[in-house]
């Protein structure tokens, strides 16, 4: 997968979630900082995402470890970290 | 065997989401429009389980004149949070009511599933030893092992009980359920400690000193749970209805595990099924484990009767494991 495939991943899991088409993130974008997620759409977009690109995420606090940042979730979606 | 009646009783004491807000500092609107609770129920500080207990069945009996306590031949508690490690809670139960003493009771120890389950578990034995009347109670509360500042479940649960009378003669017809465990998965909804594995004294049977408070209380991971339920709900669903040569559309209601309002919106979403076809009631009471589905079904039979319906019920959690059924009234 390359950064352009993980970024229209990462859209088409968010807009599921929230159920919004005009859902718009760059690799700058931090889902939680920016509220664009809540705990609860996190957990159900990264479940989304899972189930799109077939990426088993960590277990731990991914928060802490900020896979809500766009450009973490493109790095590990890219095969770039983890 | 069919499903008469249900009963239900709740703890006077009411706690805000204000009150949760203050005590987690999660916002409240989170906690009121997401998780979709405004107040759920406590146990107060004297009130023990089997109190709530006997109340949902003082409440069946003045619902239902004609039954008859003399008929009943079992009587089976769904807890994981009984009065006492030892005895059963069902045999407290059974004394409180002045059940005779060839009633078998025993405690089914499952969570939010548990209700489910035990429809099955009450209408086998009752074929099995052609009993004509038996009691399914609910009461697990849940607020005795919830810390008051833990923000993954202190907002989420909240305490009842209910009452269910089966019976040979009328009500709604059990149909062929759907069971399941994933087991791997335990360790996402646990109290560790009390047990066996980690029991209040030493193995030796000597005094030792307690472990953390955290321990004895329950953890959730819930980005686990979420993944279970949106994983395995939808699949039992579709198992229970071919078991039953049913389609999405010959179900009327679909009363879930009230686990919260956002987890049954996603899976009303992922199912494809329409608001008014998945009843909700976790704005007063919060998600009251295995009491959440029978509590709802007492709540649809007084506001709009179920006479004629086709309900499907589906519970899921501790274990983890699920259980889904049809009823047909």
């Amino acid at each position: 997968m390359n950064q352009q495939q993980a970024l229209e991943a990462i859209h088409a899991a968010l807009r599921k979630t929230l159920d919004r088409a005009d859902i718009s993130v760059t690799i700058e974008t931090d889902l939680v900082e920016e509220k664009i997620v809540d705990s609860l759409d996190g957990m159900m977009f990264l479940l989304e995402l899972s189930g799109v690109t077939d990426k088993k995420f960590p277990e731990s606090d991914l928060v802490k470890l900020g896979f809500f940042r766009v450009r973490k979730l493109v790095e590990f979606l890219t095969d770039s970290i983890g | 065997m069919k499903l008469r009646h249900i009963a239900y009783a709740i703890p006077d004491r009411r706690v805000e989401s204000a009150v949760i807000s203050q005590w987690t500092g999660l916002d409240l609107q989170f906690l009121t429009e997401k998780i979709g609770i405004e107040s759920r129920r406590f146990l107060g500080r004297e009130e023990q389980p089997i109190d709530l207990a006997h109340a949902a069945c003082r409440n069946l009996l003045s619902e239902c004149h004609e039954l008859d306590l003399a008929r009943i031949g079992l009587l089976v508690v769904v807890t994981q949070n009984p009065d006492y490690k030892i005895p059963h809670s069902s045999a407290l139960l059974h004394h409180a009511l002045g059940l005779g003493k060839t009633v078998a009771c025993f405690d089914l120890n499952l969570g939010c599933s548990g209700f489910v389950y035990g429809l099955s578990v009450v209408k086998s034995l009752m074929l099995a030893e052609s009993l004509t009347d038996a009691l399914l109670v609910t009461c697990d509360p849940y607020s005795r092992i919830i810390g008051r500042m833990d923000r993954d479940t202190v907002a989420l649960f909240g305490d009842a009980a209910t009452a269910s009378w089966l019976s040979a003669e009328a009500g709604g017809d059990l149909g062929k359920p759907d069971f399941g465990t994933n087991g791997a998965g335990a360790e996402n909804l646990m109290v560790k400690l009390g047990g066996s594995a980690y029991p209040v004294m030493s193995i030796d049977g000597e005094a030792k000193e307690a472990g953390s408070a955290e321990g004895y209380r329950l953890h959730m991971n819930g980005r686990g749970i979420l993944e279970f339920m949106m994983q395995e709900v939808p699949r039992t669903v579709s198992r229970c209805l071919k078991k039953n040569g049913l389609e999405l559309s010959d179900i009327d209601s679909f009363v879930f595990h009230q686990a919260s309002q956002y987890l049954l919106q996603q899976l009303r979403k992922k199912l494809g099924l329409a608001p008014e076809k998945v009843p909700c009631n976790i704005r007063d009471v919060g998600n009251t484990v295995s009491s959440s589905i029978p509590l709802l079904l007492a709540q649809l039979q007084t506001k709009e009767g179920l006479a004629g319906k086709r309900i499907l019920v589906c519970g899921f959690g501790v274990g983890l494991s699920w259980a889904t059924n049809v009823i047909q009234y």
